[in-house]
């Protein structure tokens, strides 16, 4: 088995991790148009809850479906208390809002549980799969594999229903989604249950692989914000491909010894990469409603 | 009390030192007849003021002549610091007052940044407890000469701008702290350093606990804890000796002790004859899983597996590293070594032991102080550091290392106030720490020197053991405190 | 009235203080309020040598300085121009480490090396500014957010970038340095780092009160119509990210010489994000605002040394401060003297008589003062412009210094104005505080004489050209073209919007387009003004073949236009908007606005003068200074159609101009339309409304699923039977309707 491929197989975890946030991000975008930088934070809080819940007595599969639930909450709670207040002011206050959120979320966390490394409730029971001479633990599969489900799951949900058409343009076009018979701004709440719960799914699926840290795992969410950007902040496909590119990356760029030499080599391609990325599509113009100016 | 009594009682102390040194481990032996000739003075961490130098005595008459030589030698240079005229005395009322910035009649103002809150608080968080033992611990039997510490701890939160600037407040103070000692948050006192903040104000920073380079280079810092570079020249020899030849090493690139500890190791393992250094990795910390285990493996791998690796990384970082790691046909976890694994001081706590499991059985994990553990608890000296910190805060993690070294660090910083005497100046404090030779329990034996603040030498390890493939404690690696063996070098970069 | 108050800012002023006569029995004179700025300077001057200042608290006034920089950086980008930066860690961290090779490798001294931070500031933000033209506001976002990422995980972390991470300060005698100041003495560095704030402020608030700082505001606040101005949003946006790197830039430069060593952990992703915090707990577009948000973090860091018992909560405390001020407080500091100035005014009747010997101390000792240094000044005067007529316009430098100065002699030095000539003394209408009727206020004036052909060159902007009324040829081929569309085919995907449509303007015309919904109007009009690039076809504009040009070079050339979907800047006053519309006609640049030079002045005193004849034409004098997001509907349509006229645009298109009008509204517009026909302003107008069109409309084209129906004279097309059976008679249906149920 070719050194590519084995590197490509450790590349799972990360991919998978990215993609799912990246799919979260992307359902938050496209029904609330807010960049939600409080994406990370999200998946941290429930990952804690699980650890907090499991090390309590309570069984992994019931405490991840309540972290889970937990991770759906947390979204209706930023927005509907740091994002929603700030939609008459502006997109931009909108995403400062997030801001907010997160700083309160990590500081906060950190009080609760302490800025330590903590171990993380493991998910799945763990075993190692060996492929050939590389191996794989059961966790970082079952991370890549949740994703596979939960993109399926969501593209499903978001492209042949009409919950998803509504959520789909509810702040663009509040009418639209009025007709429809959804009311816009439930229309946007629920995509921030979706994205708070698939962020929570992440999160705990992957602290379960790391570790659980306030701030490491907050920050985890930056990648799947590239992946987001390169796959058009649009479409659950797209973020799925944006996070191959992005983990796949990760992934390949230490096989390369002189670039692994150089610290910081594969943030530094996928940034190039997304402002290329960037820089070759948009639209020129943004027209403003004068009723909901900045 | 007369200049005669004092020489008096500081030789009595040197022969309490030798009488200890006398029942050593044989790897403290050959450190002592390192250290002997050029150490001017060994003194033991009991010694307080007049009473209890006076039971310092009655030991050190009853351990007989060991030292006779070594401590005739020390008495004199015991003389000449102690040489400087003394118009007071060591006690309340009449130790001359306000003789230096933060002294008075009946008080020693102290101030330092430690970790409350952000990233550090995880493992520099009990630090002040650890201080606050030693000072609670002088305070209860009427201070040093009469005066109180008085210490001052601010949380900075481990951002170094600010606590930069605390200390540059502390420095500037009006009323005047007289010193700084330990001050556990790192980050802010490197940059303290670099700024020449601590070198323009010529504020003593004694017993720093940090183990990156800045610390060993200022003139007025005086750590306590074994620097990283050592530590891996330490476990780099060790692994020789035990005749490991192919060397890896993977290192974490996003902090600092990752590419200092890094160079120094790389440095030193090409200097060994027939040793070659195949795998050296340095990755970001945090990421979910580690692709650069492939690389690794290419050169460390199954095909021809690395006889030694060190890993020089975060608890975190390091279980992320192990659990990207496969397993060879035998069922074994790649990434260790085949005739070691050793792991620096921020992977010297049982959470990471207990995190990591069963591939962690064997590994060695390095440490520059004596640890709370198995037949080290004996020791009259950690028995007494178990004991102080319980009282301050019983809930205190005593095996946590840098809680071990900030209580060293206050410990030598006392011992040196006592030295001083109560005429106590910065300028003096300096003198005496720059000749201090200082022996206790916690640590190997501190040498310091003017130009030689790198007094912490030694390392041993500890061996993780598991029992049914989870962790079941730390045993003694018998190493015994090895020495550096290229003190003072500190590699450029990294 | 004075000539000097004659200036609008200053009018504002003067009215708002005008405002509060029902408040202060005692109140510091003229003298008196300059001494107490005299005071507040002296203690700002002498603040670091004042002996009960702890070393800490000027430590922490130097941390706010850098805070307030990096928050002004951001205020300017952000705040004025709408691009949403998560990254300016990156362009301060930059700044840091370029300064650090400045200074470190090229031996530079530090007033020079706060040069190179700059530069090097600028020097990334303008290449992410060429990313972000491109995109919109949340891809930008992300857009920074990675740049801080890659600063923070490779650029920061090279060797070769932060190996002068360290520096000595201190300079000794060199060539570009001043000798002997220890810059890196907490009072010393006190001085050098206010003064670049101050200078930051200044230059700043130059750029705000100018044509540049207009054009930020207006690209804020919609695009499209800023590029239907004639304003380069690309241009725009590309000068307020190098204006803002430049000043992140400088501000890193001022952490390294303030700190002497820089840690890459001081520019992180959650750096950019704590100064973002900064500015928004500033208000987000306030300069002072965001120097008091400045103050308020530095302080978090002083309580925190100062109590023990915060110890633990550093990170929180900031958290939270962000989160209260953009949840309960969303002005931000900005806003504080303007909600308390009310109750302050209430506590007077308490402080009045304990003030009042303090007060009139003051008043004698100032006035006294006041004489000394204007008889000393006075000798100055020579030099500077004098003579006042009331028939000249003065604007005032909006410099603050020299107005400052100015106003400590009691105006006897003056600042440096221009002085326009005007044929009458300007009205500006009611203050602003009097509220008038909204209902109806917008009155044309073709119900006055002021319409009468002889008076409309002088009342018109910017009359290079000679107009006058257009004796139209009675075939219409012999018109002179002023648009002309050729066989515009315009495609969305596989949709086809447009399919060979041709239509043109002639000068003097009111063209009128109409078509069921969806019939491709609008599509046509964007082709027209440059929004859709059509897939084939020729637009021409005055002659010029204008296809592949962008927007604001058709407006350059004289287009102006209004949008179906009202594209006012929402957050100006209704002036500030028009003024923006005289932007074409400015020919000064940044530099010389932030310069103030005499040129930039009388630049803006003839645009100042322009609006305020198209604001009297219109009789919009009662709404003059209000903010447009307060103001109805109707008024606002008359406002976009002013700002389009203020261009000095020889065709206007107005897009759906009627479109949510009543009657009474629409018979306005109608009289407007005319109004500006007879100006001789070409008109080209979508409209729904067909009894309207046809009703001011000479000519008409009938656009049907993206194609021309029927063309004609209005009265022709209006009566032909196909047409009326096709499409108006449904169209007619339609409109009947929509008025019945109105």
């Amino acid at each position: 088995m070719s050194s590519l491929v084995r590197l490509l197989l450790l590349s799972l975890p990360n991919i998978g991790a990215y993609a799912i946030f990246a799919i979260g991000i992307v359902v938050i975008f496209r029904a609330s148009k807010v960049l939600n930088v409080a994406h990370g934070a999200m998946a941290m809080v429930p990952a804690y809850l699980v650890t907090w819940m499991n090390k309590g007595g309570v069984p992994i599969a019931v405490a991840f479906v309540l972290g889970v639930l937990s991770g759906g909450l947390l979204g209706l709670v930023v927005e509907r208390l740091f994002v929603r207040p700030l939609r008459q002011v502006s997109v931009t206050a909108q995403t400062v809002g997030t801001v907010a959120a997160l700083g309160l979320m990590v500081a906060l966390a950190g009080k609760v549980w302490g800025t330590g490394t903590e171990k993380a409730a493991a998910v799945f029971p763990d075993h190692v799969l060996r492929v050939g001479s590389s191996s794989l633990r059961t966790g970082q599969l079952g991370l890549f594999l949740v994703m596979l489900a939960v993109a399926g799951g969501l593209t499903a949900l978001l492209q042949l229903t009409d919950i998803g058409l509504a959520m789909r343009g509810a702040a663009d076009n509040r009418r639209a989604a009025s007709l429809m018979g959804v009311d816009p701004d439930v229309a946007i709440s629920g995509a921030w249950v979706l994205g708070g719960a698939t962020a929570a799914v992440a999160g705990i699926l992957l602290a379960a692989i790391t570790n659980l840290n306030p701030l490491t795992l907050s920050l985890q969410a930056i990648p799947a914000f590239v992946a987001a950007l390169i796959g058009g902040l649009g479409s659950l496909f797209g973020a799925v491909v944006g996070a191959a590119i992005v983990g796949g990356t990760t992934g390949l760029v230490p096989a390369i010894a002189s670039l692994q030499q150089v610290q910081g080599m594969q943030q530094l391609l996928l940034g190039l990469v997304a402002l290329a990325v960037m820089a070759m599509r948009g639209e020129r113009y943004v027209a403003t409603d004068v009723r909901n100016g900045l | 009390m007369k200049p005669g009594t004092r020489t008096l009682l500081a030789g009595g102390a040197v022969f309490a030192a030798m009488s200890i040194i006398s029942v050593q481990t044989p790897a403290q032996q050959r450190l002592a007849a390192q250290q002997a000739p050029s150490g001017p003075e060994v003194v033991r961490e009991e010694v307080v003021s007049g009473p209890a130098a006076a039971g310092g005595a009655a030991a050190g008459a009853g351990g007989g002549g060991a030292g006779a030589a070594a401590g005739a030698g020390a008495r004199k240079a015991g003389a000449a610091a102690g040489a400087a005229p003394s118009r007071f005395q060591c006690a309340a009322g009449q130790n001359g007052g306000a003789t230096d910035k933060g002294v008075s009649a009946t008080k020693i103002r102290l101030a330092s940044t430690h970790v409350l809150s952000g990233d550090g608080s995880s493992f520099l968080g009990s630090s002040h407890v650890g201080m606050e033992a030693v000072v609670s611990n002088i305070n209860s039997k009427g201070g040093i000469c009469g005066r109180l510490l008085d210490l001052t701890l601010r949380d900075d939160g481990w951002q170094a701008p600010l606590g930069a600037s605390f200390i540059q407040n502390f420095i500037n103070d009006p009323t005047g702290y007289f010193a700084l000692p330990v001050v556990p948050s790192s980050e802010g006192l490197t940059q303290a350093i670099k700024s020449r903040y601590i070198g323009n104000g010529k504020v003593p920073v004694v017993g720093t606990d940090g183990m990156l380079k800045e610390q060993y280079q200022d003139p007025y810092v005086w750590p306590v804890a074994t620097a990283t570079v050592s530590t891996m020249r330490i476990m780099a020899k060790q692994a020789y000796d035990s005749g490991a030849r192919q060397f890896g090493i993977v290192w974490d690139s996003r902090y600092k002790f990752g590419k200092e500890g890094a160079k120094a190791f790389e440095q030193y393992v090409k200097k060994l004859p027939g040793a070659h250094l195949d795998a050296n990795i340095g990755i970001p910390p945090g990421q979910p899983s580690y692709p650069d285990t492939e690389r690794f493996n290419a050169d460390c791998g199954p095909a021809k597996r690395c006889e030694f690796v060190a890993m020089l990384l975060e608890p975190g970082t390091a279980i992320s590293w192990i659990n990207s790691m496969g397993d060879d046909s035998a069922g074994r976890r790649l990434g260790f070594g085949s005739k070691g694994t050793g792991g620096a001081q921020p992977l010297f706590n049982a959470k990471f032991a207990r995190d990591c499991g069963e591939p962690c059985n064997g590994m060695l994990l390095w440490t520059g102080y004596n640890p709370p553990i198995g037949e080290k608890l004996n020791l009259p000296g950690v028995a007494k550091y178990v004991n102080d910190v319980k009282a301050i805060d019983p809930g205190a993690d005593v095996s946590n290392q840098f809680l071990e070294g900030a209580y060293l660090g206050m410990t030598v910083f006392v011992e040196a106030l006592k030295r001083v005497g109560p005429e106590l100046t910065r300028a003096r404090l300096k003198e005496v720490m720059d000749s201090l030779a200082f022996q206790s329990d916690l640590a190997s034996p501190l040498t310091y020197g003017p130009s030689r603040h790198y007094a912490n030498l030694g390392a041993q390890a500890f061996t993780v053991r598991t029992a049914a493939g989870s962790f079941s404690g730390f045993a003694d690696a018998g190493t015994g405190f090895i020495l550096d063996p290229s003190p003072g070098d500190f590699p450029s970069g990294g | 009235m004075s000539a000097a108050a004659v200036s609008p800012r200053r009018t504002e002023r003067v009215t708002g203080s005008a405002a509060s006569t029902e408040a202060p029995t005692v109140r510091l004179s003229v003298a008196g309020r300059r001494l107490g700025l005299v005071g507040v300077l002296a203690f700002v001057l002498a603040f670091p040598y004042l002996p009960f200042v702890p070393f800490s608290v000027l430590g922490n006034a130097n941390v706010a300085a850098q805070y307030a920089l990096v928050s002004i950086s951001l205020v300017v980008l952000v705040g004025w121009v709408g691009q949403i930066s998560l990254g300016h860690a990156g362009m301060v961290g930059v700044g840091a480490y370029v300064t650090g090779m400045a200074m470190g490798g090229l031996h530079v001294g530090f007033p020079v090396s706060l040069l190179w931070g700059a530069a090097g500031g600028m020097a990334v933000a303008v290449p992410l500014g060429v990313v972000a033209l491109r995109v919109r506001g949340l891809y930008l976002a992300v857009a920074t957010l990675i740049f801080s990422w890659i600063g923070q995980e490779f650029l920061f972390r090279q060797e070769w970038f932060t190996k002068h991470s360290s520096i000595q300060v201190s300079p000794v005698g060199k060539w570009d340095t001043i000798p002997y100041f220890p810059w890196d003495d907490r009072k010393v560095f006190y001085y050098a780092a206010w003064a670049t704030v101050v200078l930051a402020i200044y230059l700043m608030a130059n750029l705000r009160d100018s044509k540049t700082g207009r054009s930020f505001f207006a690209v804020r606040g919609s695009e499209v119509a800023a590029a239907s101005l004639g304003i380069d949003v690309m241009r725009t946006k590309l000068a307020a990210f190098a204006v803002s790197g430049l000043l992140a830039g400088a501000a890193g430069s001022l952490i390294l010489v303030g700190q002497q060593t820089v840690t890459p952990d001081a520019f992180t992703v959650e750096r950019s994000l704590f100064f973002l915090a900064v500015a928004v707990v500033g208000g987000l577009s306030s300069l002072g605002g965001s120097v008091a948000a400045a103050f308020v973090f530095a302080f978090l860091n002083e309580a925190f040394f100062r109590v023990k018992a915060f110890e633990g909560y550093l990170t929180v405390a900031s958290a939270a401060l962000l989160a209260i001020v953009l949840l309960l407080y969303r002005g931000g500091l900005a806003q504080v003297p303007a909600d308390l100035a009310p109750r302050l005014r209430r506590l007077r009747v308490f402080v009045d008589p304990v003030l009042a010997p303090v007060v009139s101390w003051t008043n004698r000792l100032g006035d006294g003062l006041a004489r000394w240094v204007g008889a000393h000044a006075n000798r100055l005067r020579g030099r500077l412009p004098s003579g006042e007529r009331p028939t000249e316009v003065v604007i005032q430098s909006p410099s603050a210094l020299l107005a400052l100065l100015s106003r400590l002699t009691g105006g006897r030095i003056k600042a440096p104005r221009a002085v326009v000539r005007t044929e009458a003394p300007l009205d500006l209408g009611p203050p602003k505080d009097e509220e008038p009727e909204l209902a109806s206020i917008v009155s044309l004036p073709m119900n006055r004489q002021s319409a009468e052909p002889g008076s409309v060159a002088s009342v018109l902007p910017f009359n290079q050209v000679e107009r006058k009324p257009v004796v139209m040829a009675a075939d219409r081929d012999e018109r002179r073209v002023v648009l002309a569309a050729e066989g515009i085919t315009v495609r969305f995907g596989g949709l086809v919007a447009n399919e060979d449509v041709s239509l043109k303007v002639c000068e003097g015309e009111v063209v009128g387009l109409i078509g069921p919904n969806g019939a491709g109007k609008t599509t046509l009009f964007n082709a027209i003004a440059g929004l859709n690039e059509p897939a084939a076809g020729r637009i021409e504009l005055f002659g010029q073949d204008v296809t592949g040009l962008p927007v604001h070079h058709r407006a350059l050339l004289g287009v102006g236009r209004t949008f179906q979907a009202i594209q006012l800047f929402a957050q100006l006053s209704v002036f500030d908007n028009l003024l923006v519309a005289t932007h074409q006609h400015n020919p000064t640049g940044m530099l010389a606005h932030l310069a103030v030079t005499p040129a930039s002045l009388a630049a803006e005193a003839e645009a100042r003068q322009t609006v305020q004849r198209v604001i009297r034409l219109l009789d919009l004098r009662d709404v003059a200074h209000r903010r447009v997001a307060d103001l109805p509907f109707g008024v606002l349509r008359m406002v976009e159609v002013a700002r389009a006229l203020v261009t000095g645009a020889k065709v206007i298109m107005l897009d759906e101009p009627a479109s949510g009008l009543d009657n009474n509204e629409t018979d306005r517009l109608v009289e407007l339309i005319r109004f500006i026909r007879s100006l001789g302003v070409s008109i080209l107008l979508i409209e729904h409304d067909v009894k309207m069109v046809t009703n001011v409309s000479d000519h008409l084209y009938v656009l049907d699923r993206g194609r021309l129906l029927a063309e004609g004279p209005a009265f022709l097309v209006a009566q032909d039977e196909a047409v009326v059976a096709a499409y108006l008679g449904r169209a007619v249906e339609h409109g009947a309707a929509a008025e019945a149920g109105r």
